[in-house]
């Protein structure tokens, strides 16, 4: 067991974070997710789809932490936006605006994920983490034959709603000046 | 097939197609325009929503920031205090007294030493009255037993009263500050129930404070690492016993580990062991965070341990002095 939760963490460790940094916006939280996932891997036996099963258990992880670990996830909650304020300070003071642009950029890219469904949103993100379309079925627990009609979508949805919050912000700048 | 599956088209650009079926959309789009430019179009929906996935990489990598503005300073100080009203409350009351019993000025004698203005109300005769003429100590003299309604674990207070360094603010991180004041008394009392004495407890302020995480700022670069966060809760009843069971296991919530430990997250090889100091603070034993970036940082306490850490005896730093057990 203990051999195996190794492997899983040298192997996966990394995806894992980023994966779970992408869709938390919180590198900590992420961390934390991950941790508590190769945790849950010393439980284990055997494990047949290793690569599934860790991001599925990540998943059930942030899904059920929500309910579980509130104070704490609040906790992070205030100092992610407090490291984001700090972060967004930092980077105007010391990088201009090319930075801050980054950060913008970046700010649409979080709205524009945030506004996909659920499934949609994590059947992006495992595909950028190289899942195949049968891990990211077993994660989702979807048909593995539906996995590419929900990519297809989301990636559509995501790039629309990026426009037009790009877009949004132009119009918005137009004005304001 | 008039109408292309977008589906299936994305499919077979991210390679999920058998060879039979990526031949036959190789096959359409060579003789359909309208399926050659829905897979275009797919191409560029797949590009694009890789590119804006990516963007979202820049995502801060210390929620817990370890130094910073003094703006963000106060304001995690004044969330400290509105989140933990009691905190605020005991801080208040610890500076009031040790600055009363520090520098409130007797009627009749202007140049005594604190330690002797404390001992005004003793008769000449009093053996307590004689130990006053020693030279002064820096540390207070512990309360007299006939002044029980003096709290004996704000008696260290004073000594925090003074301002920090600038570094040791910046490293300590506010929060704990505010912790530290404002938790004394419970924190003298888990000392004092580990069997540690009061001197000594009295003894472990500011400079301990920040001699820690300065310690923790010279360690080797490679070897630092951020991914977790965490801190060991302070247990008054545990002490040396649960350290020693605590060596190479995973740490517990109601862990308290004496002297200077650090932790690893589990199942890290030796090659890539972070370093992370756990400090023993007045009684509370904290997990001491450490970036790439030299940021230290220092978990609240009350927090949750997670994350599997596990526990290793470690040398304490040069420059701190090391925890009683």
């Amino acid at each position: 067991m203990q051999q195996l939760a190794e492997r899983l963490f040298v192997t996966y460790h990394a995806t894992l974070v980023r994966y779970l940094t992408r869709r938390l916006g919180d590198r900590d939280w992420a961390e934390e997710v991950a941790q508590e996932t190769f945790v849950r891997a010393l439980r284990q036996e055997t494990i047949v789809n290793e690569r599934a099963w860790v991001f599925a258990v990540a998943n059930n992880l942030v899904r059920d932490g929500a309910r579980r670990d509130a104070r704490n996830r609040r906790h992070l909650e205030l100092m992610a936006a407090e490291a984001r304020d700090s972060a967004a300070e930092g980077q105007e003071q010391e990088e201009g605006e090319q930075t801050s642009a980054r950060a913008r950029e970046m700010a649409v890219a979080r709205r524009a994920l945030a506004g996909l469904s659920q499934r949609d949103r994590q059947a992006l993100l495992l595909k950028e983490e190289g899942l195949d379309y049968g891990e990211i079925a077993e994660v989702l627990q979807i048909e593995k034959s539906s996995v590419g009609t929900t990519l297809s979508r989301a990636r559509r949805r995501l790039a629309e709603s990026y426009d037009a919050f790009v877009a949004r912000e132009k119009g918005g700048g137009n004005v304001a000046s | 097939m008039s109408h292309p599956d977008e589906g299936m088209i994305h499919a077979w650009l991210d390679g999920e197609l058998t060879p039979e079926e990526a031949a036959a959309m190789e096959r359409r789009v060579a003789t359909e325009p309208a399926f050659a430019a829905a897979v275009a179009e797919a191409r560029g929906l797949i590009a694009a929503s890789s590119r804006i996935i990516g963007a979202l990489d820049a995502v801060p990598g210390r929620v817990i920031p370890g130094a910073g503005s003094s703006a963000r300073r106060t304001r995690r100080l004044t969330r400290g205090f509105a989140v933990r009203p009691w905190v605020g409350i005991a801080a208040a009351m610890a500076l009031t007294v040790g600055t009363a019993i520090v520098a409130w000025p007797p009627a009749n004698a202007p140049d005594v030493r604190p330690v002797e203005r404390r001992d005004d109300s003793l008769s000449p005769s009093d053996p307590r009255a004689l130990a006053s003429q020693a030279p002064p100590e820096r540390e207070p003299a512990p309360p007299a037993p006939s002044t029980p309604a003096l709290p004996a674990p704000i008696a260290p207070a004073p000594t925090r009263a003074p301002p920090v360094s600038a570094e040791a603010q910046e490293v300590s991180a506010p929060p704990t500050v505010a912790d530290a004041a404002g938790a004394g008394a419970a924190a003298a009392a888990a000392v004092a129930a580990a069997g540690v004495g009061a001197g000594v407890a009295r003894e472990r302020t500011e400079p301990e404070l920040a001699a820690a995480p300065r310690a923790a700022r010279f360690a080797e670069p490679s070897r630092l690492s951020g991914v977790v966060t965490g801190v060991a809760v302070r247990d008054a009843r545990a002490g040396k016993a649960a350290a020693n069971e605590a060596e190479g296991t995973l740490l517990r919530t109601a862990d308290v580990l004496v002297g200077c430990w650090r932790a690893a997250p589990p199942f890290v090889p030796d090659t890539l062991l972070r370093d992370l100091p756990i400090v023993d603070r007045r009684g509370d034993t904290l997990v001491v965070r450490l970036s790439p970036t030299h940021q230290v940082t220092v978990t609240q306490r009350g927090d949750t341990l997670s994350g599997g850490l596990r526990a290793f005896r470690a040398d304490c730093p040069a420059d701190r002095t090391p925890d009683p057990e």
